[in-house]
């Protein structure tokens, strides 16, 4: 979308283009109404009015709101819930209204996500006067699902994520409130939150492409992986083997995130499109779980330090596995992923890009190493000495990616996980003083050197190609 | 970025408009509901902390029936203990209505299940939850008016000191167990909800 700012300097260079005669009429004409600019007509002059319409309304607002709270214990009940109804349906109505003219759309936007907020507030006090104290876990969900309705309903994402971050502090005040959050339910929500990893995505993902949103793909994303975790952290509690659950939890997120689909979900997707939506998106996240994944486990004692971890019973599996639909479909998905990424191309056979094949490569080796470590055999030395390797591989790797689409971002992420690393054997393992006044001088050198080389040659010559 | 609702799409704007209103107005139709077919029972209470009740706006009432002492002595009590994996799930304690006419005597508890019993006539079961060793009914808050809550605050203090257990709340239970607390006694004086 162009900016407000970019549209007046359009607007003004367009009306000059057509009086030179560079473009005609029509061209002009076509111009306008694809970037909206008669949407902008409105002068400063207009804009200061608007202003002090609005600061206005919210003093009023704040007047109504004061006088009301002062009398509010005198005012009958029902008058009272008829005042919070009305409230809540003229917000919403005046702010549907503002929406549908393009030149009010920020101020209806504004007024729909108030009258999200008016909804919350109006659950809470329904409760309070009418004596349930329900859950505030409770509270925040059915406000959360109230509002993604709207969210639906309207395209909108700025109610998406507002919907989001209701249903995640939910979801956290079940796991703090309820003893036992993973089993066991009293009520349709504790069904639905034990099912968070799932209820997560089919909740959120149409959304994102339906407002083609790419914060709440990244936060139904990071919301998944979270509810995933808390799952397989439950799956481990439950008598899991640990060596299965710290295999899942170091592999299963970045092995979903990578094999992301696009094309999936867009049967009818218009032509104007990129094939891939959100994909770039979601792989940056899974190389990012990778990298902190690897760096937590490179640490020598995430290794030495097994405690009685080791505890291996098949039948707990079974009953494990029963218990926790989400991990196995997950599982399912990421392998079927994988499974999508490597179907006959162009080329008309089977087979992985080479980054793919790498990235397979790294997964498999912390799958089979955690695993081993923590279900068959104790490999605190060489399991520490492999992560480490994969780690270096992985930052060398994004690097390299880095500088060949000249992507400074992940060039920088590469160097800065390779420089990290080194830091921590350095402090992590007793070396003399001079060994790490040596490192830190290299490396800092090297950060200086590589960081200097790509500015000036990759990213000039980039550009010059673009 | 939003593009304008088309205005054949209405419903899109109706159909999440009308679903927030069930929200908001759902905890007053249950209310009201079990207001107006519920039998009416009084039940044991006690302020939790009975000298710091301004902490919030509410006073949160701890009642005889979720105490582990008289729940104890309650059959099928230790069956539900025993599965304290099972938290979290519903559970009914079955209340009879206290003997002799008057009716300024709370009902007491006679058993407890996970699943819904028989009641024998004049007996109502109560819906509640098992958390953390006791048994909350959805009914422990009580909101106190701002211009009432010096007072009330001052005869709770009073009444705790001078006769404990004269703590009384009227509430409504309906035929699922669903409770709506309609008065709450402190000694002779009573507060509507």
């Amino acid at each position: 979308m162009a900016s407000l700012q970019f549209k007046r300097q359009l607007k003004q260079e367009a009306e000059r283009w057509q009086q030179d005669g560079w473009i005609s009429r029509q061209q002009y004409a076509r111009i306008a109404s694809h970037y909206q600019l008669d949407a902008l007509g409105e002068s400063a002059q207009g804009q200061f009015t608007r202003a002090l319409i609005s600061i206005g309304c919210v003093l009023i607002g704040i007047s109504v709101i004061t006088f009301v709270s002062a009398n509010w214990q005198a005012i009958p009940r029902l008058v009272r819930v008829l005042m919070l109804v009305s409230l809540f349906l003229s917000v919403n109505i005046a702010g549907v209204r503002l929406l549908q003219r393009p030149q009010s759309q920020r101020l209806g936007q504004g007024l729909l996500l108030l009258s999200s907020l008016i909804l919350g507030g109006n659950l809470a006090l329904m409760g309070q006067m009418f004596h349930q104290s329900g859950s505030g876990y409770g509270l925040c969900l059915v406000w959360g699902a109230g509002t993604l309705a709207m969210a639906y309903g309207l395209s909108l994402p700025s109610l998406g994520v507002l919907a989001q971050l209701l249903v995640g502090v939910g979801y956290l005040l079940w796991l703090r409130d309820v003893p036992m959050a993973g089993i066991g339910a009293s009520s349709g929500l504790d069904l639905v939150l034990q099912q968070m990893p799932l209820v997560t995505p089919a909740a959120f993902l149409p959304l994102a492409y339906r407002s083609r949103s790419r914060i709440i793909f990244a936060l139904t994303a990071l919301g998944t992986v979270a509810a995933l975790l808390v799952k397989l952290g439950q799956f481990a509690a439950a008598g899991m083997p640990a060596g299965w659950a710290i295999a899942l939890i170091l592999t299963l997120p970045p092995a979903l995130l990578w094999a992301y689909e696009d094309s999936l979900w867009r049967s009818n997707r218009s032509r104007a499109e990129p094939v891939h939506l959100f994909r770039p998106l979601s792989r940056i996240m899974a190389i990012a779980y990778l990298g902190l994944a690897l760096y937590g486990t490179s640490f020598h004692w995430v290794w030495s330090n097994t405690g009685d971890l080791q505890q291996d019973s098949i039948d707990s599996i079974g009953a494990a596995i029963a218990m926790w639909p989400s991990t196995i479909v997950f599982a399912v998905l990421a392998v079927c992923g994988w499974v999508y990424l490597a179907r006959p191309g162009r080329t008309g056979r089977w087979g992985l890009g080479s980054t793919d094949l790498a990235l397979l490569g790294i997964l498999s080796m912390m799958a089979g190493a955690s695993f081993v470590h923590w279900h068959v055999l104790l490999l605190p030395t060489e399991a520490t000495f492999l992560f480490n390797v994969l780690l270096a591989v992985l930052g060398i790797g994004v690097m390299r990616e880095g500088l060949d689409d000249g992507d400074r971002s992940r060039f920088w992420y590469g160097l800065g996980l390779l420089v990290l690393q080194i830091f921590s054997r350095v402090l992590e393992y007793n070396t003399g003083l001079l060994v790490k006044s040596l490192t830190f001088l290299l490396c800092g050198v090297a950060v200086i050197v590589l960081g200097l080389w790509f500015e000036r040659h990759v990213r000039p010559a980039n550009r010059s190609l673009s | 970025m939003a593009t304008p609702t088309p205005l054949h799409r209405r419903w899109a704007f109706w159909l999440p408009l009308v679903l927030q209103l069930g929200l908001i107005l759902a905890a007053p139709a249950r209310a009201i509901y079990t207001h107006t077919t519920g039998e009416t029972v009084l039940l044991q209470t006690a302020p939790v902390d009975p000298y710091d009740l301004l902490r919030g706006y509410y006073v949160t009432l701890s009642y005889q029936i979720s105490a582990s002492d008289t729940l104890d002595e309650l059959p099928g009590w230790q069956e539900i203990k025993e599965a304290d994996r099972q938290s979290n799930l519903p559970l009914y304690v079955v209340l009879a209505p206290p003997e002799g006419a008057s009716g300024d005597q709370p009902w007491t508890p006679v058993s407890i299940s996970r699943d819904r019993p028989q009641l024998s006539s004049g007996q109502v079961a109560l819906r509640g939850t098992y958390q953390w060793g006791r048994v909350v009914y959805g009914l422990e808050r009580y909101y106190i008016p701002e211009d009432q809550r010096g007072e009330i605050n001052e005869r709770i203090r009073q009444q705790h000191l001078s006769e404990p257990e004269a703590y009384l709340i009227e509430v409504k239970v309906d035929a699922r167990g669903q409770s709506a607390p309609v008065s709450l006694w402190v000694g002779e004086k009573n507060y509507r909800f």
